[in-house]
């Protein structure tokens, strides 16, 4: 329940925050489910990119949800090794 | 018996991360496509949640400012710093244009346009406008705050909303004057309405100064805050703080006409 209000925040928080508020709580949410990352930054950029820019909010989601694969098969592997 | 098992495991291609894989392609795929193929159809799905963050932005602290007379008093400060803001932008525009002979009326004849996103909400220095193709805004109209300052072009538009680059979006060149003396320059959008410039270490642009930008007339769109001169450069480089506060938006004027 928690997981889902935390991703319907982020998602809101597109259309209503500052970017700096949405990377908070792309990170928080990607933490439980890492493609947010990536959405959000799609989203940003199909809502807000000019034509012939750098879509910088896909890039860095693409990033951000590739290393919290990473950081959650690695916390799971810690969990699983102690 | 225990029974064992030879099977390569790879830690990256498991069960779960070919779930996410398959969700990662299908949200790609659905992005790419509305933007590409229904652009307009993401703008009026968002729209209500644009309209919402607008109205939650201008109620916060209204509760509270009935109880504090501090925060009254910070809200009628807040209101007439924008009023003057706005105040002062007219006046330079009226004074360009007094000083040009030029036609005074041309940019009142916009059509006027509520702002339902801008900077810092919407990254990339991009407004959203209230304001569709049907009813004008189309492709390479310019966007004018209220003052008569030119802050953008629409970029983009569907039936019912419109997408506006201003002039200060990250790298974006536009050519202007600087001072009385109308000395050309070349202006390099830095984000949240700043410009900077590189000029000649001779040219004779001082601090203080107003820039514009052509129009009807030449229209003001900020003054030269700083000149950075290194001696062992042949170039200075300007900085030039906006007319307009582009974070503080809340409606804008559209010439109906496009340069495009």
């Amino acid at each position: 329940m928690n997981k889902a209000l935390l991703i319907g925040a982020s998602v809101i928080s597109v259309f209503t925050m500052p970017p700096a508020v949405t990377v908070v709580l792309a990170i928080l949410s990607s933490l439980y489910f890492p493609p947010t990352a990536l959405a959000l930054g799609l989203l940003t950029d199909a809502l807000y990119l000019p034509q012939g820019a750098f879509p910088t909010a896909t890039a860095l989601g693409a990033a951000g949800t590739l290393t919290f694969i990473f950081v959650r098969r690695f916390m799971k592997t810690r969990i699983i090794g102690t | 018996m225990k029974m064992r098992s030879y099977r390569n495991r790879n830690a990256l291609l498991s069960g779960v991360n070919w779930q996410i894989g398959l969700f990662l392609l299908l949200i790609v795929v659905l992005f790419v496509a509305l933007r590409i193929f229904a652009p307009g159809l993401l703008a009026a799905l968002a729209s209500p949640l644009w309209r919402a963050g607008a109205s939650a932005t201008g109620a916060v602290g209204v509760p509270l400012a009935s109880l504090t007379s501090a925060e009254e008093l910070r809200l009628q400060n807040e209101r007439l710093v924008a009023e003057r803001a706005a105040l002062q932008a007219e006046n330079a525009v009226l004074s360009a244009r007094l000083a040009d002979l030029s036609a005074p009326d041309a940019v009142a004849e916009g059509i006027p346009a509520g702002v339902l996103s801008r900077p810092p909400v919407s990254p990339y220095d991009t407004l959203i406008i209230a304001l569709g193709a049907d009813a004008g805004a189309v492709a390479g109209a310019r966007v004018f705050a209220p003052g008569g300052v030119p802050i953008g072009v629409v970029e983009s538009s569907s039936t019912r909303s419109a997408r506006v680059v201003l002039y200060s979006e990250s790298g974006r060149k536009t050519e202007g004057w600087v001072g009385e003396a109308r000395n050309p320059i070349t202006l390099t959008g830095e984000s949240a309405g700043a410009f900077s410039s590189v000029v000649p270490r001779e040219s004779a642009i001082v601090e203080g100064e107003t820039v514009y930008l052509p129009g009807p007339g030449a229209l003001p769109v900020g003054y030269v805050i700083r000149i950075a001169r290194d001696p062992s450069s042949p170039e200075a480089r300007v900085f030039v703080r906006p007319v307009v506060n582009p974070f503080s938006l809340t409606w804008v004027i559209v010439d109906a006409v496009s340069y495009e």
